[in-house]
């Protein structure tokens, strides 16, 4: 690929990663007790941790966001981003697997997809941040 | 060998996002009004305690009864808008995103904790499972009134199904 196709590719890649965690933080950092609800409804983590990773998540997926924007550790913040996916969507599929019927709280409360949806979704944006991470490497070589 | 110090850096990096992270969420949430307690509580919570939800859950009919048979203090916990569309007659819109402001009606016709004897607190958001329940029961419970309090479990929609009486309007 020329120099100019990756520079786009890499481009179109951060600024879409980025917007979709930034929309999410944003709601959830909105309204944490709601998150941590929608975190206690997964049924794996202890309560004395719902607040936390309520308060915690939103702002780490917000500071990936920013570093993917600015190019500043774009690679880096795939990585977390990554990390943060393939955890959703291992709680996500047992959710199916223990036939809990759970709000995602991905978006909020504006996010009603099935677990199935977001499973894709999530995949999709898998893919986005692997992308991201091969392009900047690319790049670099 | 070499690979190891090569991938500090970018541990160290990831672990530099993850507390400036950190460190934004503690400064936002210490001034948010929505910000929360990093370490919820455990007794009579129903974040944390699912349990402590079932044993105050009520049904339709049950919620009935307790109104005929008992002094009880109806809480919507819903948006102003969605009280307006209708509610339960006499219910108090108490708006849960908008604690402890929106409670202020709540301390007209509510004694003090340690004063409610018989007296009951039915609490009731849209449907089964909405969250505005579960805050402003973990609020008023915080304030001591957990002995006193009950959560219409299937929410306002199955008062609706019941073709049980409904007020419009922003009450009384």
């Amino acid at each position: 690929m020329s120099k100019a196709g990756l520079l786009w590719t890499s481009r179109l890649l951060r600024w879409g990663l980025a917007a979709v965690f930034a929309l999410a933080a944003v709601l959830k950092v909105m309204d944490p007790y709601r998150f941590a609800e929608d975190i206690r409804n997964y049924l794996i983590m202890p309560w004395w941790s719902l607040h936390a990773l309520a308060l915690l998540l939103p702002w780490i997926e917000l500071v990936c966001a920013a570093a993917l924007v600015i190019n500043k550790w774009p690679a880096e913040a795939a990585t977390i981003l990554i990390a943060m996916l393939v955890v959703y969507i291992v709680v996500l599929s047992s959710t199916i697997i223990r036939g809990i019927d759970v709000h995602c709280g991905c978006f909020g409360k504006y996010d009603t997809s099935s677990a199935i949806v977001v499973i894709l979704r999530d995949f999709v944006l898998l893919g986005m941040a692997v992308g991201v991470i091969v392009v900047s490497r690319r790049r670099r070589a | 060998m070499k690979q190891i110090p090569a991938i500090m850096p970018f541990v160290a990096r990831i672990l530099a996002i993850c507390v400036i992270g950190a460190v934004l969420a503690a400064v936002v949430n210490a001034v948010s009004p929505v910000g929360i307690s990093w370490l919820p509580r455990r007794e009579g919570s129903a974040l944390t305690n699912p349990d402590a939800l079932r044993q105050v859950g009520v049904s339709v009919e049950q919620a009935v009864a307790m109104l005929e048979e008992s002094q009880t203090v109806v809480i919507d916990a819903r948006s102003a808008g969605q009280f307006a569309d209708g509610h339960i007659p006499g219910a108090i819109n108490v708006c849960s995103s908008e604690l402890p402001e929106a409670a202020e009606p709540l301390y007209e016709v509510l004694p003090a904790a340690e004063d409610m004897g018989e007296m009951k607190v039915l609490i009731y958001c849209q449907g089964q499972g909405c969250i505005d329940s579960v805050r402003v029961f973990d609020y008023l419970s915080e304030l001591g009134y957990g002995q006193s309090l009950r959560v219409l479990t299937d929410g306002f929609g199955s008062w609706r199904a019941a073709e049980l009486p409904v007020e419009e309007g922003q009450g009384s």
